[in-house]
């Protein structure tokens, strides 16, 4: 399984993949986003941690609109989305919000395979139905990316035939099958027995090598720590603390990260 | 007692009995067909935002459940007409009125099979083709419908066997079903044994057949089974599905 895209070191970061800037959004009387900017370099591995109720989900699906923000900017490889709170919909039009969905692959806590889909056709609805890919080529395109994450054989099973790791690994595939921009991972082992989470884990890490950008909201710091280009602690609804893994971990600036580490790391 | 076996095998061999339970079977598979494409709107409506709507569609669920099939029966046939002369065409079959009062029933009851079957569809399956770029009208023909139709099966096939036990009560209008054609023949000939028995093994046949389709159909939605295993001629329909 191992992956080595030789241009992931040498990517331009001149036009950032996702770049988010002072994105805010509430639910009735309840905000929470408060402002928050970031920006993912191509190739980058971003993890967003914090405490729950910190919005760290939230901000994963404002970022491909399964929430629409009340404000704010959302740019995806140069195109840029601006939200305004006076319109409906932040006044962008369902056909662009559907363009940039179908731009970035979604994993899911839960997995969320389709139940009464083959693990195949999991991996090809999208291709097929949204892109318009012939089925003979996303069919042939979900094989190699069932071999990358390890399932080649289970092409024909059902979700519920499958353990949850390789329902993950089966989800990343799809995920992988649209040539997302980046990968958005909602805490995707947190879900998972732990003697499963360790081969979601090496699949996501390969990906980080072969220079796939990723945001990825978890709680394994430890695995933050190893494949992260750079960690955003978000604290009530605003970014914490963001800076590469070593000094979030070793070195937090803000108290409130110093306490998260310290509570995560159960010193 | 003595059953005869040639009036029994006659009938039962007959025409007339075929033709009239082909009209049981007619009535009740339109019935359920239309009852059925007005119940899945009206489903959906339950789960609508405007409180117009929802008041609307439980006072139509109310009030065509509380309602005896026979009385609706009746009031499409005989008091329908009295409202417009429309309904004393020729048009106007009994047929027509069966089909009219079995289906505004029958849709009542369906809501909510169709609802629940709807609800019973987990939301991360419709957030996960939301998040990938489906239409909302992708999303329930493709992950919706295809997940619910799976939990409205069971309890849609016992509304058909009870529908189409209902179709006898089309005799009280002179439609020449299945009961109609059994009852004239004993009046004439008060052989009550040999009719019964042929309405009987009749009705059985109908809903034996029914049953047996309803394992084909439940075996292509059991998503526990690997699809290679799996090979019938409704695969057909299904594969073309996703």
């Amino acid at each position: 399984m191992n992956i080595v895209n030789p241009a992931s070191g040498a990517a331009s970061f001149d036009t950032p993949r996702i770049a988010v800037r002072d994105l805010k959004k509430s639910f009735g009387k309840l905000q929470v986003l408060h402002g928050v900017s970031l920006t993912a370099p191509q190739g980058s591995v971003i993890s967003l941690v914090g405490s729950s109720g910190s919005g760290k989900s939230t901000l994963l699906r404002c970022l491909n609109l399964l929430e629409i923000p009340d404000s704010g900017d959302i740019q995806i490889d140069g195109e840029t989305l601006h939200f305004d709170p006076a319109k409906p919909s932040g006044g962008v039009q369902p056909r662009q919000i559907r363009r940039i969905r179908s731009s970035l692959g979604m994993v899911f806590q839960s997995f969320n395979l389709w139940g009464h889909m083959t693990i195949l056709e999991n991996v090809i609805a999208a291709p097929v139905h949204v892109l318009g890919v012939p089925r003979a080529q996303a069919a042939e395109r979900a094989h190699e990316l069932l071999k990358r994450v390890g399932i080649a054989d289970k092409h024909n099973f059902f979700p519920a035939q499958l353990s949850g790791g390789q329902q993950q690994r089966a989800a990343i595939a799809r995920a992988l099958a649209i040539d997302p921009k980046a990968l958005l991972l909602d805490e995707p082992t947190s879900a998972l027995d732990p003697e499963l989470v360790a081969e979601v884990l090496q699949v996501i890490k390969d990906l980080a090598i072969a220079g796939t950008t990723m945001i990825l909201v978890t709680h394994e710091m430890r695995f933050a720590r190893e494949v992260s280009s750079s960690v955003v602690f978000l604290h009530r609804g605003v970014v914490g603390e963001m800076g590469p893994p070593d000094q979030i971990f070793d070195a937090p600036q803000t108290e409130a990260c110093r306490r998260f580490v310290r509570s995560e790391f159960g010193v | 007692m003595s059953f005869n076996l040639d009036v029994f095998w006659a009938a039962l061999t007959s025409w007339v009995f075929f033709e009239a339970a082909l009209i049981s079977v007619a009535l009740a598979v339109l019935s359920h067909a239309s009852a059925i494409a007005i119940s899945m709107p009206l489903a959906l409506g339950l789960d609508s935002r405007s409180k117009v709507v929802r008041i609307a569609i439980r006072l139509y669920v109310g009030v065509f459940r509380a309602i005896p099939t026979l009385l609706w029966l009746l009031f499409f046939w005989n008091a329908l007409p009295q409202f417009s002369p429309v309904f004393r065409e020729a048009w106007y079959t009994p047929f027509i009125a069966a089909w009219v009062a079995l289906t505004v029933n029958e849709a009542a009851y369906q809501v909510e099979i169709n609802r629940a079957a709807l609800s019973s569809v987990d939301k991360g399956q419709t957030s996960a083709a939301t998040a990938f770029g489906f239409t909302p009208l992708q999303v329930f023909r493709l992950v919706t419908l295809p997940q619910a139709a799976r939990v409205a099966l069971p309890p849609s096939v016992n509304e058909f066997i009870t529908l189409l036990k209902a179709t006898s009560l089309a005799s009280v209008i002179s439609l020449q079903e299945l009961m109609t054609v059994t009852n004239q023949a004993v009046a004439t000939s008060f052989q009550f044994q040999e009719y019964y028995a042929v309405a009987a093994l009749y009705y059985l046949l109908i809903v034996g057949l029914l049953t047996l389709l309803q394992s084909r159909v439940e075996r292509r939605f059991d998503w526990t089974v690997e699809r290679r295993a799996r090979r019938g001629w409704l695969g057909r329909f299904t594969e073309q599905r996703q």
